[in-house]
């Protein structure tokens, strides 16, 4: 009888200590829960607004709607950059680079895409709870299932990661890009950028359509 | 919270290695003619960090590889050894700064027998053709008893604009 005694105030305890870490983890969880909810119902509200081009850059374009999203998805950072001149200069150099990656024949395939895709899918899993979690939350805030995210959408994201990565290298291999002792590469790559984004607007690749924009 | 990288990244040479404890051992002779022990020991280890990308679109999980190395040469003298130089050197691939332009990284804490190292000094490294390296040292000597505990040296990468990130540290755990 003693003995059940005891064993029962060790399970009790053994549950409450479960229990406890459990309702922890799930409160840790929770702001990013909040915040993935907050973002599906702005991305969605952003996705029903009329279509405006803001700019063109090369023969693409960003919208309105594309640069409302990005703000809303930013929204998540420690410190976001939410100015809309600055993040579309951000999003323009973006494409402008891997649109220099097509040029220069280095850009990634969607097939490179897709097997980066896989196996960054396998190291997730390997990864802690607390990161498989978050990964959950941000699906969730993309309104996609994990299916639609890893087989839809990653490959395409990835493509265009590797592409970037693949032009670096690149400009590092034929001293576009000059590495010196003591600083990274990030320096030499933000100045690269700066006169890549500054030449385009000179040549009119990239152009102003809304006048709403400004760069000055 | 400890990342160790899966068996996809741990195929290159540089990446998932852990050499906790190699050590390489040499005999010299001091001024007065004595005979001491110099011993290296360099302990490594390559984590990954999780950090997401944010685009126009949403979220994209790309960890950074960063691997961790801590360098401690020492002299024996009597039953104490002593430190004559204790460096920590991070590297990270080139590529993880095109995914995360405004990260700043590097070195952070080499703690020893429980107390952080000061690391005063900054080294120059030779560039590894796709690697970034940066590293801080402290070349004073400084004596410790020959028991070994428990150490740490750290990696700090912030991804800075443009990315969502749950930790920012990667260590490397060893015995000195």
């Amino acid at each position: 009888m003693k003995k059940n005694k005891k064993m029962a105030v060790v399970l009790s305890l053994a549950l409450t200590g479960v229990l406890t870490v459990g309702v922890m983890s799930s409160f840790a969880n929770s702001p990013l829960i909040r915040q993935a909810q907050t973002i599906q119902t702005k991305i969605e509200a952003n996705n029903k607004v009329e279509k405006n081009v803001l700019l063109q850059v090369g023969a693409t374009e960003i919208t309105n709607i594309e640069l409302e999203n990005y703000k809303t998805y930013k929204s998540i950072e420690t410190n976001p950059i939410l100015g809309d001149a600055e993040l579309l200069k951000e999003m323009a150099t973006e494409k402008l680079y891997l649109q220099l990656s097509e040029d220069k024949n280095v850009a990634a395939t969607l097939v490179d895409g897709n097997n980066e895709a896989k196996k960054y899918r396998e190291i997730l899993k390997e990864q802690p709870q607390e990161v498989q979690d978050t990964q959950q939350r941000l699906i969730e805030a993309m309104g996609l299932s994990e299916e639609e995210y890893w087989n839809e959408y990653a490959p395409a994201e990835y493509q265009k990661i590797l592409s970037v990565q693949n032009l670096t290298q690149n400009l590092i291999e034929n001293k576009e890009l000059k590495r010196q002792e003591s600083t990274d590469i990030s320096k030499e790559l933000k100045e690269f950028k700066e006169q890549l984004f500054q030449s385009a607007v000179a040549s009119d690749k990239v152009k102003v359509i809304d006048s709403s924009v400004s760069f000055k | 919270m400890k990342k160790k990288i899966g068996l996809l990244l741990t195929s290159t040479s540089l990446l998932g290695a852990l050499l906790v404890g190699f050590s390489a051992n040499v005999s010299d002779v001091s001024a007065d003619g004595k005979e001491f022990q110099i011993l290296a020991v360099h302990p490594t280890d390559t984590d990954l960090i999780s950090i997401w990308r944010v685009t126009t679109s949403g979220y994209i999980y790309s960890p950074v590889s960063v691997t961790t190395t801590v360098h401690i040469n020492s002299t024996t003298s009597g039953s104490n050894l002593v430190a004559t130089k204790r460096e920590l050197t991070s590297m990270t691939p080139d590529g993880s700064f095109s995914v995360y332009p405004s990260a700043t990284w590097g070195p952070g804490l080499l703690n020893l027998r429980g107390s952080n190292v000061s690391l005063p000094k900054r080294g120059d490294y030779i560039w590894d053709p796709a690697y970034e390296f940066s590293g801080k040292y402290n070349d004073t000597s400084e004596t410790y008893s020959s028991t070994p505990s428990a150490a740490y040296g750290q990696t700090v990468f912030y991804a800075g604009n443009g990315g969502y990130q749950v930790d920012s540290t990667a260590s490397v755990d060893f015995n000195w």
